[in-house]
Order: C-alpha cells, then structure tokens, then sequence
C-alpha cells in the first residue's frame, strides 16, 4: 500500500511538472531596434498581460542595435522581434539563426512603413 | 520599419515582408494550423503583406492584402506578421487567439529535465511493482 501510494505521488509530481513546462515560456521581447515607443508598459501593456495569462514570460531587451547576442538568447524559447525600425547587424542574424537551429522560435512582426508609429 | 534586414533574417525559412502596405481591414479564412486554431477572423490597420517560397506556409486564404501571416515549414518555428497593430487591438476579433497561439507554437520550452527524470523513476518503480507482483 505504501508503495502504491509513493508511485502515485511521484507519478503526480512528474505530471505536474511536465503540464507546467508545456505552458510556460520565456520570450524576448526585443526593443532594441525600435524608435517609437512600443513598450511592454505602454501601448503593448494588454498584450503582455494577455501572454502572461496565458503562462507566457516577457522579456524586454532594450538598448540598441547589437543588443542580440547569445548571451541575450541564453534560456529564451523565443525571441520576438517587433516593429523593427533599425536594421539588425549581421552578428545579429547570425545570432538569431543560430537560435532557430537549436529550436529557438522568432515571431517577427512589422507594423508601419517608413517610420512612422503604429497606431 | 526595416525591410532589408528583417528579409535577409527571414530568407533562409521562405519568408519575407513586402513593400506593398495593406489597409485597414477584416482578414478571414486560414489554413488548419496550430498557430490559426480557432482563430476565425482578425483586424489588421496597416502593416506590410507577407510572402512565402519553398516550403513556407501562408496561413490565410485569400490572396493580395489579406497575405499577412505565414509560418516556415518545420522543424523551425519562424513566424512572419504584417501587422503589429494587430496586438495593440487584441480585444479586436479573434486577435488574442492569434497571440496566444503563436506564443504557445513559438516559445515551446525544451522539456523539463526534473520531468523527466522523476517519470523515469516512476516507470521503473511501476516496472518493478509488477514484477514483485
């Protein structure tokens, strides 16, 4: 009987821990190649706090171009790249290729033309 | 936004933002996948169409201004969207739908190593119950 009940409680601890690794993520935001403003905190709050409901974590790479690096990509599942106003480097998309050739996911998504804020 | 660079990072999965902006508009009908389950309808205000080539997938429909999401061919998990607006709306349609799918098809953790380990025990705790038995 203790046995059982011991094979029980690991089998729950297990199928725990595998439902909780399937629902959460960690996703870099980039902001680093953006100039009008798009933020987590600002015009992007509802959607941040749509992915964390769904048990999904931003994260928000600011500074500037050169900013994605592998360090920067070190224990993201994703990287999202968002409204991209200044080119990525070429270290960059090495980078980021790399990433997606180790599994990495990247959501890229532009929003407006010649520089002008989204709406 | 920036086209050269954003083409030259997509290139290698089929993907890639065209010049032609595309309206203010209602995009429906999309091909069955993981990323448009249970998405029916969403509203774009102006972004970029989205091409495709070799085994990349455009995930709607109709052609010309609604070309605005697609998706690499697998393994890979790239994902291309003409129109972030989309998301600043996402009380819009089904627009919430479309994020959170794409979250869930995008960022995939690698499988929990605790995880694994522990079902392992519990198989070979399983396995051996059922030979002392």
């Amino acid at each position: 009987m203790r046995r059982k009940v011991g094979g029980c409680f690991i089998l729950l601890i297990a199928i725990s821990l595998c439902c909780r690794s399937a629902l959460a993520g960690r996703i870099l935001w980039d902001d680093s190649h953006d100039t009008d403003g798009d933020e987590l905190t600002g015009n992007y709050a509802a959607f941040a706090t749509l992915m964390a409901s769904a048990g999904q974590t931003l994260v928000e790479l600011n500074g500037s171009p050169g900013a994605i690096t592998p360090q920067a990509l070190n224990g993201m599942n994703a990287v999202y790249l968002w409204d991209t106003e200044l080119a990525f480097t070429n270290s960059e998309i090495t980078a980021l290729h790399n990433f997606v050739a180790a599994g990495g996911g990247m959501f890229v998504a532009v929003g407006c033309r010649h520089g002008s804020a989204d709406q | 936004m920036d086209l050269p660079t954003s083409n030259a990072l997509l290139a290698p999965y089929g993907l890639s933002f065209d010049e032609s902006m595309t309206a203010a508009s209602t995009v429906s009908r999309f091909y069955p996948h993981p990323i448009t389950a249970g998405v029916n309808t969403i509203e774009t205000i102006f972004g970029a169409t989205v091409g495709v080539s070799g085994s990349a997938i455009d995930l709607t429909v109709a052609g010309g201004t609604s070309d605005i999401l697609a998706v690499s061919a697998a393994p890979y998990r790239v994902v291309a969207f003409g129109d972030t607006n989309t998301f600043t709306g996402i009380a819009a349609a089904d627009n919430a739908k479309l994020a959170i799918n794409i979250a869930n098809f995008t960022a995939v953790p690698e499988p929990s190593v605790a995880g694994l380990v522990i079902v392992a025990i519990a198989a070979r705790f399983s396995v051996r119950r059922r030979k002392s038995a």
